[in-house]
């Protein structure tokens, strides 16, 4: 019944978009929606994991995404930096995706070894300040990361992939192909991704992991390891992440140093939020309507307001997100998928 | 006297300039309910935080079951057989009855991230077999009627008995209970006191701290007494009952 009504109102919020937008190149906007939200949700899955399922509180998602976007770029052919190095040679895609999910996992490991030791409130810190260094040491060490200038030219090896069939559906509807191919691999991806985790909810994993959530001293005195769950935890969060940090550089066919500033972390934080947490689908519902906020605050504020100009319109639609949060805060906690039960009232 | 099972050699533990703990010499044998009892501040739960290794001693040796546990991390000692509960019921609260007794009982490797994700067939068939053990022991603890509550929901009581019940799951050898009766009603309590004395029977062997002196008497075939982080007593329930240094530890010194 309540997942009738979430449909629902999911179904709702999507046509209402449209119908705002059917002046101004409807299906432009829905696919850009589509990308965002997906990266943004695969992302929340993510810590989704960390928070959601196992405690931890991470918030440092965006040196995960970095990291992994990194890895996988630069193993491929690649422009970089100001002088506009050419690189010709690389692994293929696949094996660099590989190698950066891989990255992303082991930065997770080295964060997570001194820290998941210690109480919650210290990752948190630790994953903050590791996510500024990252930033900081991808803009200085500018001979291997471009820096400030960032890497282009890169998204040839995602794009000679798509299918023919893309590019002509793409041309007759009037929007980018790249998107449309970058949008449904993230889609795919989400399905595979929910599908593996699904399957580990309902495992011994997956109690174990909320055994630890919820008292970690007792998952000790019951002779479990709680520090490697912790950390298995971790490094499956961060690799998520990772995933959709990759998915991000190729939507924008660039990476620079301020592609992963800390407020992205916390943009993914308000989708998760809103979306329900330890809920499985919730991140993504929740990116979903983040995205429809933040795209559709335009239209909206142009009904509101006689004539807005685009600060004020960048303005006003972080100040409906927070408002939209604290709503939820109030009257449903449990974002839009979550249990009531599985509220966390405390966080250790 | 049967064997020993676990064996405390000068125990050390000092908070800034406080000896919490002070113990030189504390042996525990098998078949035995042992109790711990002392004033408030005796240093009773920080020598369990010590022997279950929640705590680091600063000097001392434990050995349990001969092996020597002085050093070892928390987690290794519940599969040695030493299992413990404690003063402020730890359960999972956002977990049903049944999934805090599915975790107490099933194995590390299950746990393991690559097995959970398969999930072979013996996996399944251990998680089956879990089950009909979590059905005996809530049966024991009659709980089994809460089975598929949360365990926030539960009495403070209940609580308890999901926390002992949860112990049994590991097929403790010695079950540490920190304080079992406290906060139960006087019928509970009773109840607890009974399934406690049950667990004799199957060679599991029982230290605990409590307050409830009528109930320690009753139930114990050895009474410690400690204070000031000292073992002060020790000996069967009679004989600490007249020790005259116990009683000046309750009540005072005596005036004599």
């Amino acid at each position: 019944m309540r997942k009738l009504q979430n449909i629902l109102f999911f179904v709702i919020l999507i046509t209402s978009f449209i119908f705002l937008f059917n002046n101004s190149g409807g299906p432009r906007i829905l696919i850009n929606l589509m990308t965002f939200a997906g990266i943004y949700g695969l992302a929340a899955i993510g810590i989704n994991v960390h928070f959601g399922w196992t405690g931890l509180l991470n918030f440092g998602h965006a040196a995960f995404m970095g990291i992994g976007a990194y890895t996988t770029v630069l193993l491929i052919p690649h422009t970089l930096g100001r002088e506009g190095d050419v690189v010709t040679t690389g692994l293929p895609l696949s094996l660099a995706i590989i190698c950066g999910l891989l990255a992303s996992a082991l930065l997770g490991l080295l964060l997570g070894l001194p820290t998941l030791r210690l109480r919650g409130d210290y990752l948190a810190i630790v994953t903050i300040a590791a996510a500024e260094i990252f930033r900081l040491l991808v803009r200085d060490f500018e001979d291997l990361t471009g820096g400030v200038y960032g890497i282009i030219l890169f998204s040839d090896a995602l794009q000679i992939h798509r299918p023919e069939i893309i590019t002509e559906f793409s041309r007759t509807n009037g929007i980018p192909p790249a998107q449309v191919w970058v949008s449904i691999l993230t889609l795919i991806s989400i399905v595979i991704v929910l599908f593996i985790l699904s399957r580990l909810k309902r495992s011994p994993w997956g109690r174990a992991l909320r055994a630890v959530r919820e008292d970690e001293d007792a998952v000790r005195a019951l002779g479990k390891n709680a520090v490697w769950l912790k950390l298995q935890s971790f490094m499956l969060g961060a690799a998520i992440g990772g995933l959709s940090g990759i998915f991000l550089v190729f939507n924008y066919g660039t990476v620079q140093a301020s592609t992963f500033v800390p407020v992205l972390t916390f943009y993914v934080w308000a989708a998760l939020i809103l979306g329900g947490v330890g809920s499985l689908s919730g991140p993504v519902l929740g990116a979903v309507v983040f995205w429809i906020i933040i795209a559709g605050t335009d239209s909206l504020t142009r009904i509101l307001f006689e004539s807005p100009d685009g600060q004020q319109l960048a303005g006003v639609r972080f100040v409906i997100v927070g408002l939209l949060i604290m709503l939820f805060m109030i009257f449903r906690p449990n974002g839009i998928l979550g249990k009531k039960e599985e509220l966390l009232l405390d966080v250790k | 006297m049967s064997n020993s099972l676990l064996s405390v050699k000068s125990l050390k533990k000092s908070f800034g300039g406080l000896e919490a703990v002070n113990v030189k010499k504390f042996e525990l044998f098998e078949n035995q309910i042992t109790s711990l009892i002392g004033p408030n501040g005796a240093g009773k739960t920080t020598f369990f935080d010590l022997i279950t290794r929640f705590q680091n001693s600063d000097e001392g040796s434990i050995f349990f079951n001969n092996v020597d546990v002085s050093k070892i991390s928390t987690y290794k000692l519940a599969s040695l057989g030493m299992v413990r509960t404690f003063q402020l019921t730890r359960v999972f609260d956002r977990m049903s009855v049944f999934e805090n007794m599915q975790f107490a009982g099933s194995s590390t490797s299950n746990e393991g991230l690559i097995n959970s994700l398969i999930q072979n067939k013996s996996l399944k068939d251990e998680e089956n077999k879990l089950s009909e053990k979590i059905d005996n022991i809530l049966e024991k603890v009659n709980l089994i009627e809460m089975k598929d509550a949360y365990a926030r929901e539960l009495s403070g009581g209940q609580k308890k008995l999901l926390e002992l019940g949860r112990s049994l799951m590991k097929d403790p050898k010695l079950l540490l209970l920190d304080e079992p009766l406290a906060g139960v009603n006087p019928k509970l309590a009773d109840q607890i006191l009974e399934i406690i004395f049950d667990l004799t029977n199957q060679d599991v062997n029982i230290l605990m701290v409590e307050h409830n002196i009528d109930a320690v008497m009753k139930i114990s075939e050895r009474v410690v007494v400690m204070a000031e982080g000292q073992v002060i007593s020790d000996g069967k329930p009679d004989y600490v009952r007249t020790d005259k240094k116990v009683i000046e530890a309750y009540l005072g010194i005596s005036d004599e």
